[in-house]
């Protein structure tokens, strides 16, 4: 029986009445430091046990420790068959949640820590670049610097989306203009790579779509900038607005180097999922094929999907990439539900009430006023 | 024959707490919980007077219904109070550039509320400022 209670992630421990350990098992002994036939080391437990012993609580009774015995939440007492013994469960903490914890923690870091340097440095070297004084020599080595800037900028707003909720806003968003705030924001790399963009659906009248405009901008952005920057040069891009019934879908099309299959077999919603194939590509460059287009395009690591997935999930919305192939055509859908939000606001709804409250007697007087002269005139 | 008035609010608490503070009066009332139903009930009804929240879930919000309100010929004399629980300029921007005759921010007075009701109904020609 010790041997079955040694393998339990949660502590358990048997206590007396007067909160004397009796028994305790590995976990037990790791969270609290337990000895037999002393007092349990947590007032909280005994002044519970005590509660229990004497009536004032009934079994089971949940004592919350979440700030007190390490590695461990609450406690749960309850009486054992034996009389004047009581089973004192710990409850560890999963380890889903250490990971989520661990996961914040990084996030909270870099976005608090890294962050101020990592802008300071990238804004460094595009001045640098600027001043025109850069040695030959030295060039491909800013190069190099300005793209691993550009990551870690990247890595820097990932921590941002994940640490932060203030994202989420109920504005109306004009999807038409957001659109063309995308295309002038593109327009050097739609201008260099000689790209012919299509509009479609941009003059329509659509539902209402809410959320953040600025978040979503970027989220837009990002699709677009994959789109253009993806498929051949002088080729075709093509973004429309569509409504099917309870949702509105930016559509953003190119004939690219990806193909839809393969594409969609790749985790690409996963934060830095093509990292391996990024490193390898990095130390061993694929020998282009003519006329055939490389499965994996070389690129970043494979975050700006996950980044507008993160975006338009916390908007309620999805992004989505078909499979289908279509002569190679490439899709990426971004679908916003139609409508506001539907929330309860408590606190208006209670600040309306007192509102409501604080003129009801005016109001009644009003009414009595205006019932009265209605009478006087009948009267008359 | 007694004023029509038609409140389109989806927060079911504040659209009972309007229509209670409109009981004070001597009206016909209606009510609507999203912008389609506003919509279908405002061809229906022909209020005088259309109480009218701007954000709303649904495929028309406050402020698409009042365009519509106001483009169409048979519905256009309806006077529109939007009702915003921000307050914001562009809000309210948006509300007057759809059509809308005034506008309240919750959470309102229903004091104010009722003036408004019968400022246009006791002069139904006159904008609000």
């Amino acid at each position: 029986m010790r041997a079955f209670f040694n393998t339990l992630k949660d502590g358990v421990a048997v206590v007396d009445g007067q909160g004397k350990v009796q028994f305790a098992n590995a976990a037990g002994n790791r969270f609290a430091a337990l000895a037999v036939g002393e007092p349990f080391p947590e007032p909280r437990v005994l002044a519970g046990l005590a509660d229990l012993v004497a009536g004032r609580a009934r079994a089971p009774l949940a004592i919350n420790l979440a700030d007190g015995v390490a590695g461990t939440r609450g406690a749960l007492l309850s009486p054992l068959p034996i009389p004047g013994h009581y089973a004192l469960t710990l409850n560890a903490g999963g380890e889903s949640e250490a990971f989520e914890t661990a996961i914040r923690n990084l996030f909270d870091f870099i976005d608090s820590e890294v962050g101020a340097p990592i802008e300071r440095f990238a804004r460094g070297l595009e001045e640098a670049f600027e001043e025109d004084s850069v040695p030959d020599a030295l060039a491909a080595l800013f190069e190099d610097a300005r793209a691993a800037a550009s990551l870690l900028k990247r890595t820097k707003m990932l921590a941002e989306l994940f640490r932060t909720t203030t994202l989420i806003d109920r504005e109306r968003l004009p999807l038409a203009a957001m659109v063309r705030d995308v295309l002038d924001a593109e327009a050097e790399v739609i201008g260099d790579r000689e790209i012919q963009v299509h509009l479609d659906g941009l003059d329509e009248e659509l539902p209402p779509v809410y959320g953040s405009r600025p978040w979503l901008t970027r989220a837009m952005r990002e699709i677009v900038d994959n789109a253009l920057r993806q498929c051949p040069p002088k080729s075709n891009v093509g973004i429309a607005l569509q409504c099917t019934g309870a949702h509105v879908i930016v559509k953003v099309t190119n004939h690219g180097h990806f193909r839809p299959a393969a594409l969609a077999s790749l985790p690409v919603f996963v934060p830095f999922h093509r990292i391996a194939q990024y490193v390898k590509e990095k130390r061993m460059p694929k020998k282009p094929v003519a006329g055939r287009p490389t499965e994996i395009p070389v690129g970043g690591p494979g975050l700006g999907l996950a980044l507008c997935q993160r975006i338009v999930a916390l908007h309620g919305g999805r992004l989505q990439l078909p499979e289908e192939d279509t002569e190679g055509l490439v899709e990426v859908r971004m679908e916003l539900a139609t409508g506001a939000p539907a929330v309860d606001d408590e606190a208006l709804n209670i600040e309306q009430a007192k509102r409501y409250a604080h003129d009801m007697a005016a109001l009644m007087h009003r009414m009595r006023a205006a019932r009265g002269a209605t009478l006087r005139a009948a009267g008359a | 024959m007694r004023n029509r008035i038609l409140i389109v609010e989806d927060q079911p608490d504040i659209r009972k707490l309007i229509w209670m503070t409109l009981e004070f009066g001597d009206y016909e009332l209606h009510e609507a919980e999203n912008g389609d139903d506003g919509w279908r009930k405002a061809q229906a009804f022909r209020p005088h007077v259309m109480l009218l929240d701007v954000m709303m879930p649904g495929s028309m919000d406050g402020l698409q219904v009042c365009a519509k309100i106001k483009s169409d010929p048979a519905l256009r004399d309806i006077r529109i109070i939007m009702l915003t629980a921000r307050g914001q300029k562009t809000d309210i921007e948006a509300g007057m550039a759809a059509g809308a005759d005034a506008y309240l921010i919750k959470p309102f007075s229903p004091l104010e509320l009722m003036d408004r009701v019968e400022q246009f109904l006791s002069a139904p020609d006159r904008r609000a400022a």
